[in-house]
């Protein structure tokens, strides 16, 4: 049967636009990947980035932090996606408020909070309707809503298609060390057409970098958002014992 | 805030080949006829190599790969012909792919026999035996691409023989035939597959036998896209999966549509499974969903206790759901028992039965099957509505029960025949709810 498949490469595609809308062209990789060291992916290297989405989704919930650039401001979130159910919360800090975030793929809400760290359970989980406030993820709204999407897209209950990783540009960048664990860097591919035989994606064209260990598993996703040169990056990490569940299903359930 | 959509799992709720992608030719050469190179008769594993794949390497053609009880975290090539691989225990002799790599054991060669041993963990498939391979590996439907399968460029590899092979959590397929002919499935088992546990796919006068196996707690427990003519599946446990059998025409793969299959004394019932990985469309509670398959035998199977309908026709594209013929079976405790939701476009035509008169939607469903009547159809959301559980890693389902041995592990390697024998189908008889329930879980 087909639709997982295409569920992922609709996925792509739309990380592909999202990313594309928001991404400006000639920037230069970053100083710690010198363009000149970026790789076509091996065949192995490629298996590694195309378990990425599914070891996600095998894992249920991930810790996920990042700091964000926008409109002259910066903010900070702290919180989890939880890949099994398509969810995310957490708490996004900035000059002016805290509150909290609640998002699924097609909608983000917001809950006021003093809380230094987003509590768990979610507050008023039963209450969407009126004790949080939102509307639609738009990704072509701010940077804000496309980072919430591409961490919601990060997901897959099926390993991605290593071959069409390798046609369609993955690049290897570089191995690192990041928190004890040694990961292996990559670019993903400019996006999910093949490219013509022999060709090889520009690196200094990269619009994401996935940090990923010798599990599969992601630690670390870097993004250019924006149009800018610069990259904003999101740390990864385990969430063993924390169950978001999805108040969106169960909020439609009990109407 | 709002909420999110209603979601459309219901709607989808009903086995249709929707779009599959075609296949990842590439631009690579393809690769030149596979040959082995090994001189060894036997090599047993680890005394003589130290992995399956060594081992595989030195064997000559027509040789016997002998595999200890062990985990082999490792992924196999077969590109010799006629080689036996053997496990000496099928529950402990274990390649492993640790979820990681796409698939454990391939034969690409003519004659290639695989037996008595576990795959487990890969995020492909399982097993697979495929004339589609080059430079760049082995190939199925399964990998996204852009081109289809080329019949002339990757001829059908021949004779295969999978017996008494355990296949589990494995990502796409476990057990998985693919522009091959002449070969037999038997004896083995499947679960925690996210596509589905068995597949036939892409082939003509297949020559092909799927008979006494297991499938269950796999999004589907055996599917077949694009294979024809004969394909005889009989005396199966397709049962406690997502969805029991699938018969699927498309466009994006070659050799469409479907046809021609003979499906006798199955006992394809309560596919419920929760502890399983989400059918792609969100199917659930269905027996065998014909997705524009057609002049396909479906007899004396028992097919039962499918919340959501026992077997379900469907169009895709303008390719219909035609000339299939129901006998003798039997139907019990479906949400339906016969179901038609093709579309305007591509409606079923000549499908008739034969034996009791199920409860069809909509009703008078089987009243005219002639060649030139079109038969009413239902929309999807009239099937009956389920609560369908959320899907499961397919690393994360139930490990089966030990699986039966294979009976002479000394036998010597043998020449695969160039036809298979297929059993007399007149004597193969409905099944009761016991067929290979000591191979299934409680």
């Amino acid at each position: 049967m087909s639709a997982p498949r295409r569920a992922v490469a609709r996925a792509a595609i739309v990380l592909a636009i999202a990313t594309a809308l928001l991404t400006g062209c000639g920037a230069t990789a970053g100083d710690d990947f010198p363009a000149g060291e970026a790789r076509a992916v091996t065949t192995d290297e490629a298996q590694l980035l195309a378990a990425t989405r599914f070891h996600n989704f095998d894992a249920g919930v991930r810790t996920v932090a990042f700091a964000l650039e926008e409109g002259g401001g910066s903010s900070g979130f702290t919180g989890w996606v939880d890949y099994a159910n398509g969810v995310g919360y957490g708490r996004l800090a900035t000059a002016s408020d805290t509150r909290l975030l609640l998002w699924n793929s097609d909608v983000v809400g917001s809950h006021p909070t003093d809380a230094a760290t987003a509590p768990l359970p979610i507050p008023d989980a039963d209450r969407l309707a009126d004790a949080w406030t939102g509307g639609a993820l738009t990704p072509s709204e701010s940077r804000l809503h496309t980072m919430l999407v591409m961490l919601g897209s990060l997901g897959a209950d099926r390993p991605d298609n290593p071959l069409l990783l390798q046609q369609s540009g993955a690049l290897w960048l570089g191995e690192r060390r990041l928190d004890g664990r040694e990961v292996t860097v990559f670019a993903g591919p400019p996006s999910d057409e093949a490219l013509p035989a022999g060709a090889t994606a520009d690196p200094d064209a990269a619009s994401v970098r996935y940090w990923v260990d010798a599990t599969g598993l992601l630690v670390r996703l870097d993004v250019r958002l924006g149009g800018g040169a610069d990259w904003t990056s999101v740390e990864f990490g385990d969430a063993t014992g924390v169950e978001l569940g999805d108040p969106f299903t169960a909020a439609e359930a009990g109407s | 805030m709002p909420r999110r959509p209603r979601p459309h799992a219901l709607a989808r709720a009903v086995v249709a080949a929707v779009a599959v992608l075609g296949l990842l030719v590439g631009c690579t050469p393809a690769a030149p006829a596979p040959h082995g190179t090994g001189t060894s008769e036997i090599v047993h594993v680890p005394e003589d190599a130290p992995t399956i794949s060594a081992a595989v390497d030195l064997v000559a053609p027509g040789g016997l790969v002998v595999v200890a009880p062990g985990t082999y975290p490792e992924q196999v090539l077969v590109s010799t012909p006629d080689v036996t691989i053997r496990g000496l225990d099928r529950n402990t002799t274990l390649i492993d792919a640790e979820g990681i790599r796409p698939y454990g054991i391939v034969a690409v060669a003519d004659g290639v026999s695989i037996e008595n041993l576990t795959v487990t963990r890969a995020t492909f498939y399982g097993v697979l035996v495929t004339g589609m391979h080059d430079a760049s590996g082995p190939g199925a439907h399964g990998d996204d691409g852009y081109t289809r399968l080329d019949t002339e460029r990757f001829p059908p590899v021949q004779r295969f023989s999978i017996d008494h092979v355990t296949a589990t959590n494995n990502g796409l397929y476990g057990i998985y035939a693919f522009d091959a002919q002449h070969g037999v499935i038997r004896d083995s088992y499947a679960s925690g597959s996210a596509d589905s546990g068995f597949y036939v796919g892409q082939c003509r006068g297949c020559d092909i036998l799927v008979t006494g196996n297991v499938a269950e707690n796999n999004a589907v427990g055996f599917e077949n896209a694009n294979a024809s003519d004969s394909v005889v599946v009989v005396g199966n446990r397709f049962s406690g999966n997502r969805v029991g059998m699938t018969f699927l025409s498309n466009y994006q793969e070659a050799l469409s549509p479907q046809r021609g299959n003979t499906v006798v004394g199955n006992l394809v019932t309560g596919n419920t499974a929760s502890d399983s990985p989400a059918q792609a469309e969100g199917a659930f509670g269905i027996g065998i969903g014909v997705g524009a398959g057609t002049e396909n035998l479906f007899a004396r199977n028992l097919i039962a206790g499918n919340p959501s309908a026992g077997v379900v026709l469907s169009s895709t594209e303008d390719l219909a759901p035609v000339g299939n013929l129901f006998e003798g079976n039997v139907f019990a405790d479906n949400g339906v028992d016969l179901a038609n939701v093709a579309s305007d476009r591509a409606p079923a035509v000549g499908n008739c039965l034969v034996g009791d008169a199920p409860r069809t939607l909509p009703e008078g469903l089987l009243e005219g099957c002639t060649p030139d009547t079109r038969q009413p159809s239902a929309t999807r959301d009239t099937l009956p509505r389920l609560e369908v559980p959320p899907g499961v890693s397919f690393l994360r389902v139930a490990p089966p029960p030990a699986q039966p041995q294979l009976g002479d592990l000394d036998a010597p390697a043998r020449r695969l025949p160039d036809a298979v024998a297929m059993p007399d189908i007149a004597n193969v008889t409905l099944p009761t709810a016991e067929l290979l329930a000591d191979r299934a879980r409680a």
